[in-house]
Order: structure tokens, then C-alpha cells, then sequence
């Protein structure tokens, strides 16, 4: 894609986003994404990005992708989450049957979504779930689902040998109260007897680490437009609050810290475009980067806009729920930090 | 020196501990955390039980400090209704006193400080609501904002403007106590907080609200100088709070980590970081109860109690966040999450973290230059 093709593209995205999605946020947080928004969005091709044509999908290449999706985290991180989970999860898994196929188009469409059961390492097996797979029927729950309302939930079986399933319809669902990606929600649900297709038979915890690795520069396009977003907010505000017959800008503490993270936001953006030719390491460096600088940023924001930043209104809070939440999902404990150590050292390090 | 606390405040301490882990129950927690609102019975049953103690400063102290351990929203909200007191104690009449003050200390109203303005907040000087000498009583023409028990209490202190400031910005203050109840006041509750959401926060909107004269504290014009006396000794409170919601962080985040029966709990780097955090929590309280000692000998040093008061906000927020890091799902989808949103507003109101870093940078260049 020519450098001006993806320019107008994020440029349409900006549009769509800022008149549709914004606007929305609000009853998002409280009840979800709706499948209205969905749909509209998949009617602009903003859904399956990464998917081929022949299944309604925008076929962008990666760097574009990733752009895509940091531009739509500045306005709503909920609904970039969604997208990376049906691009960079959904998609590979479902891809190889025609039965996932089938379902991708959908996705593509915004007419159904595909939801993530999570597995996260630190944790005790026991804790993220119990889910069996014996003679093609499943048994037991998962406990942090990831948008659980979902027509499709995406899982990987706690036997032996594990497997990767995916339902064929939603399922009753348990929400946890969560800090942040509340567009999205997690929470647990029970699997006994659902209709499922098996994507994975055997090797599915291979696969699905394999998976979340890939997820790494997705999470740091998301970090990115978070922290743009709210340094955005709170370069906007600070251009016009007065205080002390003053505009924040003018207050060295607040521009400083203003233009160095707004700058530290370019500088990364940048990079995102060349990240995805990088090697493991770097790319799991930049991700925790950018995980860092989001929450820095979007706490930064709340500070600059004061009691206002602490009101849902002015849609700066969501920004340091959803960008903690963000490093609590997908850099839980030090498990980043460990695979870093692990890439650069060559072999295991820092386990202890 | 003896870093000990008295006997009575240690077993207050003790005493209201228990209650907080009675009483603060995570689905009471929850539900007035969802559903924005103040815990009134919690509030009548603590005043009951003698948990809060304000004829004792210690004993104030170290119940915010372990209410808000326990759950800061529910915590702040118990604690809050006094909130202002200490004007009227120190500059009010013996009417006032006897009028207001008395009932609040009986448990049988609640009061509220109305300071900040939409659009100001640090800048206290800067207000533009007026008061108008009309015969014996004001007319009071304004608003204020993020006004804490706003749409719930009986009366408030509030700061207004009673004559055009001569040179200096802050003369011509006044504070007056205002009742809720007069004609012409009105109260607008703020939702959608990211925390302590169980505390009442409203915008107050005054269209010729008529106040008696002698409804006036201390004199005329020296409103900004008895809220600033009252903001360095209600920072050290905020201070508790932070210590609080810092205290709790660590106990949960130890509670989560304990449960766990693989994975990095026993990773010197998380161990580290459970480390950082219970110095930063020693720090703040050694700072915290520090600056109380002189604050409560009526010797206050205010550029210590606001570097208590910034320095423990701020670790709350350290604490909060680091909790989630090391706890991550179970962390952002139980009740630590709470800590972590109630957190943030401490390193805001009752001044800044950049308000207190000015108190006391100009205490440091005052002493520097005498």
C-alpha cells in the first residue's frame, strides 16, 4: 500500500471514528459495544483488515493494520481491542475450515464478533479455567473471557492434549465488574455440551502462545493510541484552562511533561511502522514501551485536566482504566519482561 | 524518639480496624461503588460505635487511615461529614458553633466545604461567586463545583467574594456558613466519578441565596487566609487517606499472590516491587505522622504536612498501579480495582500535587531568604 493510499485510509478512519465512535463511548462503557456500531463499522471495512477479500475483509498489510488500529484506540480502545482479537486471533485460527470461514465473513461484516478465552501464565491453571474436551464434548468454564458476549468464543482446553475450540454460538455468560475495556467486558462462562468446531487438536497451548506473541505489536498499536489520545486531550485542555491568570500551557511542569510524551507518542508511531519487520525481542521491547507510556500518559492527562479528568465526561478516565487494564491483560506480572529476557540472553533467564 | 503511638490510639486503631473488616463488606463495597451512592447507615453505625472521633486528632487519623485500608470509598464517605468543621471550630462564633457545629458533632447533620468553581480549582483567589450586604444579611450569587456531600448536606462553609480585591488577589474573602435549604440554592449530584463513587459529589448553584449576617465566620475579608489554615491541617487527613488506600493495595495485592500456587510469586521482581512498595507505605506514614505531630501540638509546618500529603497520594497511586501490574486479571476484575480508581483523586483535590510542591518549594525560598 502506497504511502498515500494508507494516509487516506487513517484519514477515513479519523472521520468515521471521531462522528460515530466517540460519541458512543459513553453507553459503551456502561453497556457494551453495540452490534449496531459494529455493523456500521464493518460496513467501512474497519473489521477485517488483516482478512482476504474473498472473505469481505480489507486485505491491508500489516504496518497499515497496525496504524489502523492505533488510530482507532484514540478514540476508543474497547473497539480496537475487538478488532485486533478478530485480526490477529480469530482470524488465523478460524481460517483454515470452511465452517470458520464462514464465520470470518460475518466478523468481516460487524454482523458477529469473536470473543478470547484468556490463559495467562502467572496465574494457576486451576484459576483460568477447567474446560475439557473428551470424545468431542466439551465440559467445565473458562473464567477471563474476553468480549464473553460474544456469538464466538475462542478457547483453549485445560486437558491433555490441548486442543483449541471455538463455539458455534454465545454462551451464558458471568461478568466481572472490570476496570477497563468495560466496551468489551470479561468475564466466565460454562461450556458443557456447547456446539463448538475444533480448530486445534493437539498443541493448541503451542499455538495460542504463538498466538498472543503475535498479539505483542497489536497491544503496543493500541498502548500508542491510547497515550495519543490522552496527551491529545490534555494538550487540548491545557491550551485553553486558565489558572492563576495563566493557561496551563504556559506552566513549565505541565508543557514539559505535555510535549515530552506527546513527542515520545510520535517518535514510537514511527516505529510501528517498521516494527513489524523486527525480531521477537525488539518487538516485545516495544510493546512493554508503549504499555508504559500509556499508562504514564493517560494518568499525566487526568493530572492536567484535574477534577474534570475525574469525570467519565470529559473521556480521559477510561484512558488510565483502559490502559492498566491493558498491561494487567497482556503483560501480566513480568511475563514480558521475562520473554524479553529470554530472547536477548538466548535461553531462559530471570525465572527467579 | 519514640516511634511508638500512645496506647488509646493503638487500640483505637485495633478497634476500628475490626469494624472496617466487619462492616466494609466486599458486596456493600461494590454496591455503593456501582450504584454511586453514599452510605448513610454506615455512616449513622461508625458515628455509633465511636469510630470516628474527632475530638481526637490521633484518633481521627488512624481511623482514615484504616477505614480506607479496608475500602477507601466506603472509608472517605464515613469520614466525611465533618468535612470543614475545623473552620467554624477555630474562627465561628459560639452561635455558630451552637447553631451548626453542634449537630454535626451529635451525629444528627452533615456538613460540606464549598471552596472550588467550574473552572478554577487551584486558583482559590480567583472565585467569582459574591456575596452582598443587603441590611442584615448577604446575597449570595454563584456556583461551585466538585463539592463533597454537595447534594446530601445540611449546610456548608463556602468561600465567596465579599468586596473587589484591592492588590492582592485574595483579599476581600469571605467564608459563611450557608444552609442547603434556602431558597435559591441548589444542588446538582456529579455522576460518573472514576472513584470513590460511594462519596456524594455535586455542582451547587446559588441564585440570590439570602444569609444571615451573623452567619459570616470570623471577620469579613479573611476567608482565604482561614481556608488556607483549614487546607494545612485537612491535607494531613488526605495524607491518612493515602496511606490507607496504599496499606490496602499491598494487603490484597499479598492476599492474591499468597493464594497462587505457580508462577511468579516467589520472582525476585515481584518481590521487589511488593518491596518498593511497603517502603514507599513506611515513607509516607513516617512523613504523615510526622507533620501530625507538630499539626496537632498547634505548631504546624505546613510545607511538611504538604509534602505528607503529596508524597502519600502519590504512593497510593504507585501502589494502586503496581498492584494491578502484579495481580492482572484477577486484580482488574475484583475488588483491588477499586484502590486503584479511589486512588487517583488524592493526587488532586484539597490541592494538588503541583499546589503542594509550590507550598513547599515557597516555605524552602521563605527560609532561605530570611
Amino acid at each position: 500500500m502506497s504511502d498515500e493510499q494508507r494516509s487516506m485510509l487513517i484519514s477515513a478512519a479519523d472521520e468515521f471514528f471521531s462522528k460515530n465512535v466517540e460519541p458512543a463511548n459513553a453507553l459503551m462503557e456502561k453497556d457494551g459495544i453495540s452490534g449496531d456500531l459494529m455493523s456500521r463499522i464493518g460496513s467501512q471495512g474497519f473489521v477485517g483488515l488483516l482478512f482476504p477479500e474473498d472473505i469481505g475483509g480489507s486485505n491491508v498489510d500489516a504496518a497499515t493494520y497496525l496504524l489502523m488500529l492505533e488510530e482507532f484506540a484514540r478514540f476508543s480502545p474497547s473497539v480496537a481491542l475487538l478488532i485486533a482479537v478478530q485480526n490477529s486471533i480469530a482470524y488465523p485460527l478460524l481460517s483454515a475450515t470452511v465452517e470458520g470461514k464462514e464465520v470470518l465473513k460475518a466478523i468481516a461484516m460487524g454482523k458477529r464478533t469473536a470473543g478470547i478465552a484468556l490463559s495467562v501464565s502467572s496465574m494457576s491453571r486451576e484459576s483460568v479455567g477447567n474446560l475439557k474436551l473428551e470424545k468431542g464434548v466439551l465440559t467445565g468454564s473458562k473464567n477471563y473471557i474476553l468480549s464473553p458476549s460474544s456469538e464466538t468464543i475462542i478457547a483453549l482446553t485445560d486437558d491433555k492434549p490441548a486442543a483449541i475450540i471455538a463455539t458455534k454460538t454465545g454462551l451464558p455468560v458471568k461478568k466481572y465488574h472490570a476496570l477497563g475495556f468495560r466496551g468489551n467486558g470479561v468475564g466466565a462462562a460454562t461450556f458443557d455440551n456447547a456446539e463448538h468446531m475444533i480448530l486445534m487438536r493437539e498443541n493448541g497451548d503451542q499455538k495460542m502462545r504463538q498466538i498472543f506473541d503475535n498479539l505483542d505489536l497489536d497491544v503496543a498499536a493500541i498502548a500508542l493510541g491510547i497515550a495519543k489520545g490522552a496527551m491529545q486531550k490534555a494538550m487540548d485542555y491545557s491550551r485553553v484552562r486558565s489558572t492563576f491568570g495563566h493557561l496551563l500551557k504556559d506552566y513549565s511542569p505541565v508543557a514539559f511533561s505535555v510535549s515530552s510524551m506527546l513527542e515520545e507518542v510520535s517518535r514510537l508511531t514511527a516505529d510501528l511502522e517498521r516494527t513489524v519487520d523486527l525480531d521477537a525481542a525488539a518487538r516485545k521491547h516495544f510493546k512493554i514501551r508503549a504499555m508504559d507510556l500509556a499508562v504514564q500518559a493517560s494518568r499525566q492527562s487526568i493530572q492536567t485536566h484535574g477534577g474534570y479528568g475525574y469525570l467519565q465526561d470529559f473521556g480521559v478516565e477510561k484512558f488510565y482504566r483502559d490502559s492498566t487494564s491493558l498491561l494487567a491483560i497482556f503483560g501480566e506480572g513480568y511475563s514480558d519482561k521475562r520473554d524479553l529476557a529470554d530472547q536477548v540472553y538466548g535461553e531462559k533467564s530471570g525465572f527467579l | 524518639m519514640d516511634f511508638d503511638l500512645p496506647e488509646d490510639i493503638v487500640q483505637h486503631r485495633d478497634k476500628v480496624r475490626e469494624f472496617a473488616l466487619k462492616e466494609f463488606t466486599p458486596e456493600i463495597a461494590r454496591e455503593h461503588d456501582l450504584e454511586e451512592k453514599y452510605p448513610d447507615a454506615l455512616r449513622k453505625l461508625a458515628f455509633d460505635r465511636g469510630i470516628v472521633d474527632f475530638t481526637s486528632p490521633w484518633k481521627t487519623l488512624v481511623a482514615i487511615e484504616e477505614l480506607c485500608r479496608v475500602d477507601p470509598g466506603l472509608g472517605i464517605s464515613v469520614t466525611v461529614p465533618y468535612f470543614g468543621a475545623e473552620t467554624i471550630m477555630l474562627f465561628g462564633s459560639d452561635l455558630l458553633k451552637e447553631k451548626y457545629l453542634a449537630k454535626v458533632n451529635a451525629g444528627k447533620a452533615m456538613m460540606g466545604l464549598a471552596v472550588t468553581e467550574p473552572g478554577g480549582g487551584s486558583d482559590v483567589a480567583g472565585i467569582k461567586t459574591e456575596a452582598k450586604k443587603v441590611e442584615d444579611k448577604y446575597i449570595i450569587n454563584g456556583a461551585k463545583m466538585f463539592i463533597t456531600n454537595g447534594s446530601i448536606a445540611d449546610f456548608f462553609v463556602m468561600l465567596v467574594r465579599t468586596s473587589k480585591p484591592d492588590n492582592k488577589r485574595h483579599h476581600g474573602l469571605s467564608i459563611f456558613v450557608v444552609d442547603s435549604k434556602s431558597k435559591g440554592f441548589s444542588a446538582n449530584k456529579l455522576k460518573g466519578k472514576l472513584g470513590v463513587r460511594a462519596t456524594d459529589t455535586a455542582e451547587l448553584v446559588l441564585n440570590n441565596v439570602e444569609v444571615p449576617a451573623e452567619n459570616m465566620i470570623g471577620e469579613e475579608g479573611k476567608g482565604f487566609y482561614y481556608i488556607m489554615t483549614f487546607f494545612n491541617i485537612s491535607r494531613i487527613f488526605v495524607a491518612a487517606q493515602g496511606l490507607g488506600v496504599a496499606q490496602g493495595s499491598l494487603d490484597r495485592t499479598l492476599a492474591i499472590l499468597k493464594n497462587r500456587n505457580e508462577g511468579y510469586k516467589g520472582m525476585e521482581e515481584v518481590n521487589f516491587t511488593i518491596a518498593d512498595m511497603a517502603t514507599r507505605i513506611e515513607a509516607s506514614r513516617l512523613l504523615t505522622y510526622k507533620a501530625a505531630s507538630f499539626l496537632f501540638q498547634f505548631k504546624p509546618k505546613p510545607e511538611l504536612t504538604s509534602m505528607a500529603k503529596a508524597y502519600a497520594s502519590e504512593s497510593a497511586v504507585f501502589c494502586a498501579e503496581k498492584a494491578l501490574e502484579l495481580t492482572g486479571l484477577e486484580g482488574i476484575t475484583g475488588d483491588l480495582e477499586r484502590y486503584f480508581r479511589d486512588a487517583k483523586i488524592l493526587e488532586i483535590w484539597e490541592g494538588t500535587s503541583e499546589v503542594e510542591k509550590l507550598v513547599i518549594s515557597r516555605f524552602l525560598t521563605k527560609e532561605e531568604k530570611a
